[in-house]
């Protein structure tokens, strides 16, 4: 008798896609059209069309146009054959095609660096979270030089316009430029929705950094994607001659963006401005701020470049340190690609790690250096390359400093531990029932954390499975920090019911004890577990140690007249529609292994330093005045208000003023 | 003898005595300057309005200029309209008639930019204006209809009152447009009055590159498509608003543009071929369009599961920005005049709305600078907003001495709009340089709700060691108010 035997090929590990390397505009530019035509390679994923898959969906409404354009079925086999469609600036498929491809990829290289899925920030219905699954792309969206990522649709509206008639321009004028089809715009967008994800609290623009910080993070992932497409880097390297500093396409952001609007040189161009150590002091206004972010990141990263290329230079001029003039030999070209990229990865890595070293709200440029280094430090003790060395370098040279930090150094800017009272919330974590129910968060999700394409066993809805689990935990933790962390400190610790107020005070988180101006949520507590989730490190004998980083948050009732704000704070007075809300919280980050938390990173609301910094900034209008402040108010100092209407911050982040509204 | 005394009177030439009415309208300019010389007398009305919509604008408008017919006697020897807004306009537009009939205009002043023969103005400035202003009109409405914010767009709206000054323009006998005509060293332009030589008023601005004023890219008027010119990011804009007014609004078309002329942008703009999709009313009425139903659908089948995530109306949006250049589009059109009183050479300042731009364009030339220095009244551009004065180069320039300011602003209108007027660091340098010599038109009390009839309130001594107890007591000497219930002005006297 004869058994059936079928063979099915299993499911593969990536799907190839061509893009655009760069902004379409560059075909005109002879020199640079063999490196523009791009196949990036994405996870593979069943896809419906759209496309729509298990992250995003590409909706092709056009309503400027009142146009609708038909969904791409990616999955057909005839795109399968030819790694999707080629690319055309005028079929619209292929735009939903590029939307798809890049972002992605922007989202692989998260889940690379976090070693955990992305999971899009919960949309707010009825005063619940409620999960959002998929990230929606409209290509376009909008007939303006703009794009952005709005919080309140989970989506990315991208925008296109007939070109500036600058007769400098590369672009034809009149000729269309679509901001869907420039890698830079979609990865910085989908950087911006994936950061929201992880930290919601980053679009409360508290002080001048925040905002910047978005912006200057979506810049820096945008940049250091580019640096892994071996082909493109391998071009630039050959023109530039292993120099990366001199004006080139890779540095320059959104390029063509600047050019159809007639700059000719990109909007925000990380290379070309000097280091100015005052210059940080002078800028507020979000984009410039970030500008200097994204130039000293990408100063270490040349510094880093350079200083791995060396002994290939070395090498190949015999000593002299002089190339010969004209081309370099392309194993040479080859090998300092590879470095590029190399140093590219890890630096993007180590920027994306970081962002589970933040503090909940408030984040300064000070305190994501301090992440920078205490995230590569736990995965790197020894720093063999000097990636740290470099960034702690050239954040002097661009005059960014954390507060209350003496020096530069690796042990000042390093987290510390916590001691005392925090050390007893350590102490705490690691008791015995606590830490066996921290212990199962891992267990629990280890099938949607570690994913196998084409693991039939796995559950079907993964990332929804982590989302719920992380609700339940959040649960977990509110109860803990409630009931379970003060009976703990009664009896265990023996503390009376002073020391407890003490003891909040000195963690810097209210739990028991909240003043009347102390905002209360829904369910009448002073605080709220926002997050929980799993960061990985590497210990000292390489093993990868799983951390479960848990955030909490809570706000005050500020109020610009001081006296009031005591008056409510003590209880002498009802309080009163606060003038704005100051936020606070804890990032703690807690060793699964044992319990411990091994930092506690907390931003304060009973800090009266910060209150007041707060209010001077509030008080100072927190922006540049311009036309449009005078008429519409300054949307982002509205924001800090306690019910404030919700408003698309991205959208008025990005579709800024030329000469600062000054006309 | 006792006939030396009359003799020295004799040859004492008379003084020239000025007052500066500043009426009370509400947040609007309307400014009344007499000045007497002996037994010659000679009043310059500039301005006459109140922002669109303001509680009772006609009625008290018509008791504002009734009160200027009984000062004037209805002898008005120049009125000047500084540019075409509402706040500065409306009172003529609302009492032409009472203008026809009670008064005597012998000369009406504009700027340049209000000639309509001039084939540029006409051209470049007054068709996009009207584009703008239609597609402005359209958004509000469909944001209305979709239930969407517009409130602030409808405020920016409320400024615009095009075609006005084709209604101010037949009050007088005679109409001027004044340009700076600038030579090496500024503007050299001088107006003067009959029987007042020591009076020399200097044409500061609007300088003719208007197109270095310009906010942005413009939309672009069909002529000059034709022309050749290409279609740019705001016309490829209001291409689409106006194609949506058309459709959905029974639209009607911005003088100048065709049905088949709109037909033709449209399919300019389009960003692909027609055939390569189909319209978002065909797609909702389609049920076979299987995606869009699922992944869109629209306003007329609610589905809570999609209606949050659709944008239909998110790309109006950037109408704000088209509003607010036309604003400041027509802001910088604003004739600055600046008022030479001889022999002192004393100077007021009356610079209208205008801009940052409009400044430089007089203030960076010696001349400018000279009559910076001898600026001794200063009419607070923009009731007061950020833009509109330059600080550096410009009111930090301004006589110190003697200063004093007034600024043409309802702080409890403008607080309840959220308007930043006057804006914080303006008050803040113009106290410094002013020395606390600030008239405000209405003031609100702390935390009340005013209207204009509220009496005026008479400056409070400033803080800060700025000014001599002596000098503040002069200057409150010399201003006056209405004390009748309506508190229809307030005035100051120059000393002489």
């Amino acid at each position: 008798m004869s058994s059936k035997v079928t063979f099915s090929p299993s499911r593969p590990k990536s799907r190839q896609l061509q893009v655009f390397a760069f902004d379409p505009s560059l075909n005109l530019d002879l020199e640079a059209a063999p490196i523009n035509q791009l196949t990036l390679h994405v996870p593979w994923e069943d896809l419906h069309p759209g496309p729509v898959g298990e992250y995003l969906e590409v909706v092709d409404v056009d309503p400027p146009s009142n146009m609708f354009y038909p969904p791409l079925n990616l999955d057909n086999k005839y795109l399968l054959a030819q790694d999707g469609l080629s690319p055309s600036e005028g079929t619209p498929q292929f735009h939903q095609q590029m939307v798809y491809a890049v972002a992605s990829r922007t989202i692989a290289n998260f889940e690379g660096a976090l070693s955990r899925p992305v999971l899009w920030s919960p949309r707010e219905v009825n005063g619940e979270d409620t999960y959002v699954p998929c990230l929606r792309l409209y290509p376009h969206a909008l007939r303006e030089a703009n794009a952005y990522y709005s919080p309140l649709k989970k989506a990315i509206l991208f925008g296109y316009f007939p070109a500036s008639g600058d007769k400098d321009s590369k672009i034809f004028p009149g000729s269309i430029v679509f901001t869907c089809l420039s890698h830079d715009i979609i990865a910085h967008e989908v950087t911006h929705a994936i950061l929201d994800g992880i930290h919601p609290n980053f679009n409360n623009p508290s002080n001048a950094d925040v905002l910047a910080l978005h912006e200057a993070f979506a810049d820096i992932v945008a940049l250091f994607q580019h640096f892994s497409y071996p082909q493109v880097l391998h071009y630039q390297i050959a023109q530039t001659r292993g120099d990366l500093t001199s004006d080139n396409l890779l540095a320059e952001l959104a390029q063509q963006f600047g050019q159809a609007i007639g700059n000719r040189r990109a909007l925000r161009s990380a290379i070309g401005q000097k280091p100015d150590p005052s210059a940080l002091g002078k800028t507020i206004e979000p984009h410039q701020r970030g500008a200097i972010l994204v130039a000293a990141i990408f100063d270490a990263f040349l510094m880093v470049y350079n200083h791995r290329t060396s002994d290939l230079v070395r090498i190949a001029t015999g000593g002299t340190g002089i190339l010969h003039p004209g081309n370099i030999h392309p194993d040479l070209v080859t090998r300092m690609s590879e470095e590029a990229s190399r140093v590219a990865q890890h630096l993007l890595t180590m920027c994306i790690r970081a962002l589970d070293y933040s503090p909940v709200v408030d984040i300064t440029f000070g305190e994501y250096l301090r992440a920078l280094i205490t995230a590569d430090y736990d995965i790197s003790p020894s720093d063999p390359d000097g990636y740290r060395i470099a960034l702690m370098e050239s954040f002097r040279r661009y005059g960014i400093y954390p507060d209350n930090v003496r020096s530069l150094s690796e042990e000042s800017l390093l987290w510390r531990p916590p001691s005392g009272d925090g050390e007893t919330i350590s102490n705490f974590f690691s008791s015995t029932n606590v830490l066996q129910q921290i212990q199962n968060y891992e267990i629990a999700n280890r099938s949607s954390i570690i994913r196998e394409p084409g693991d039939e066993s796995q559950s079907r809805e993964p990332r929804k499975n982590l989302y719920d689990s992380s609700s339940i935990y959040a649960k977990l933790f509110t109860g803990w920090l409630r009931k379970d962390l003060p009976a703990y400190l009664r009896t265990i610790v023996g503390m009376s019911a002073d020391n407890l107020k003490n003891f909040e005070d000195s963690i810097r988180l209210i739990l028991w004890n909240p003043t009347p101006s102390i905002v209360l949520y829904p369910d009448g507590l002073p605080f709220k577990v926002n997050s929980v989730r799993l960061a990985y490190r590497v210990s000292q004998n390489q093993y990868s140690l799983p951390d479960l980083v848990v955030e909490v948050s809570q706000a005050r009732r500020g109020y610009i007249d001081p006296q009031v704000q005591n008056k409510v704070d003590l209880g002498q007075i009802s309080p009163p529609p606060a003038d704005f809300l100051f936020r606070g919280g804890i990032t703690f980050l807690i060793s699964l292994e044992s319990g411990r938390a091994r930092y506690v990173i907390g931003k304060s609301v009973t800090s009266e330093r910060r209150l007041e910094a707060l209010r001077r900034y509030i008080l100072e209008g927190g922006q540049v005045p311009s036309l449009k402040a005078t008429y519409f108010g300054n949307p982002f100092r509205d924001a800090l208000s306690e019910n404030v209407e919700p408003f698309e911050i991205f959208a008025l982040l990005h579709g800024g003023e030329p000469n600062g509204g000054l006309k | 003898m006792s006939n030396q005394t009359t003799a020295t009177d004799n040859t004492q030439p008379p003084k020239m005595q000025v007052t500066i009415r500043m009426y009370r309208p509400g947040l609007g300019d309307c400014f009344l300057l007499k000045l007497k010389k002996g037994p010659l007398t000679r009043f310059i009305l500039i301005d006459c309005g109140v922002l669109q919509k303001t509680a009772g604008e006609k009625e008290r408008l018509e008791l504002i200029v009734k009160d200027i017919r009984r000062i004037t006697r209805g002898r008005l020897h120049v009125l000047v309209a500084t540019h075409e807004h509402a706040d500065h306009l409306s009172g003529f537009v609302f009492h032409e008639n009472l203008f026809l009939e009670k008064f005597k205009i012998d000369q009406v002043w504009m700027s340049w930019m209000e000639n309509k023969d001039d084939p540029e103005v006409k051209e470049t400035y007054r068709q996009y204006w009207k584009i703008s202003a239609q597609t402005l009109d359209i958004a509000i409405e469909e944001l209305k209809k979709k239930g969407k914010d517009y409130e602030s767009f409808q405020e920016l709206q409320d400024f615009l009152t095009l075609g006005s000054m084709d209604t101010v323009k037949k009050l007088g006998k005679k109409q001027m447009y004044l340009a700076p005509e600038p030579g090496p060293n500024g503007p050299t332009k001088v107006m003067t009055l009959e029987g007042f030589e020591d009076l020399r008023i200097h044409v500061l601005a609007p300088p003719s590159d208007l197109q270095a004023l310009r906010r942005g890219d413009p939309p672009k008027s069909k002529q000059q498509l034709d022309r050749g010119e290409t279609v740019n990011p705001s016309t490829a804009f209001s291409t689409a608003v106006l194609q949506l007014g058309f459709r959905t609004q029974s639209g009607k078309l911005p003088e100048g543009l065709t049905e088949s002329d709109l037909k033709e942008l449209v399919n300019l703009s389009l960003p692909f071929d027609r055939s390569l999709g189909i319209s978002l009313d065909d797609a909702s009425q389609d049920l076979s369009q299987a995606f869009f139903h699922e992944y869109y659908g629209s306003d007329s089948t609610p589905n809570l599961e999609l209606d949050w995530r659709r944008i239909d109306t998110d790309w109006l949006g950037s109408v704000g920005s088209m509003a607010l250049d036309l604003d400041s589009d027509i802001n910088n059109t604003s004739l600055v005049l600046a008022i030479e009183i001889l022999p002192n050479r004393d100077v007021l300042l009356f610079a209208a709305d205008a801009q940052y731009g409009n400044w430089k364009s007089w203030t960076d030339s010696a001349k400018g600078k000279d009559i910076l220095r001898r600026t001794i009244f200063y009419k607070v551009g923009h009731h007061g907003s950020h833009n509109a004065t330059q600080l550096d180069g410009g009111l930090l320039s301004m006589n110190p001495d003697e200063l004093v300011a007034m600024i043409p602003v309802d702080t409890g209108k403008a607080k309840k709009k959220k308007w930043a007027m006057p804006a914080p660091i303006l008050q803040q340098l113009l106290l410094k340089q002013a020395k606390g010599r600030i008239i405000t038109n209405i003031q609100e009390p702390a935390g009340s709700n005013v209207d204009p009839t509220t009496p005026f309130h008479v400056p409070d001594f400033p803080e800060g060691n700025l000014i001599s107890k002596a000098s503040w007591q002069d200057f409150i000497g010399s201003i006056r108010s209405d004390e009748s219930p309506n508190a229809l002005w307030v005035e100051f006297t120059l000393q002489s």
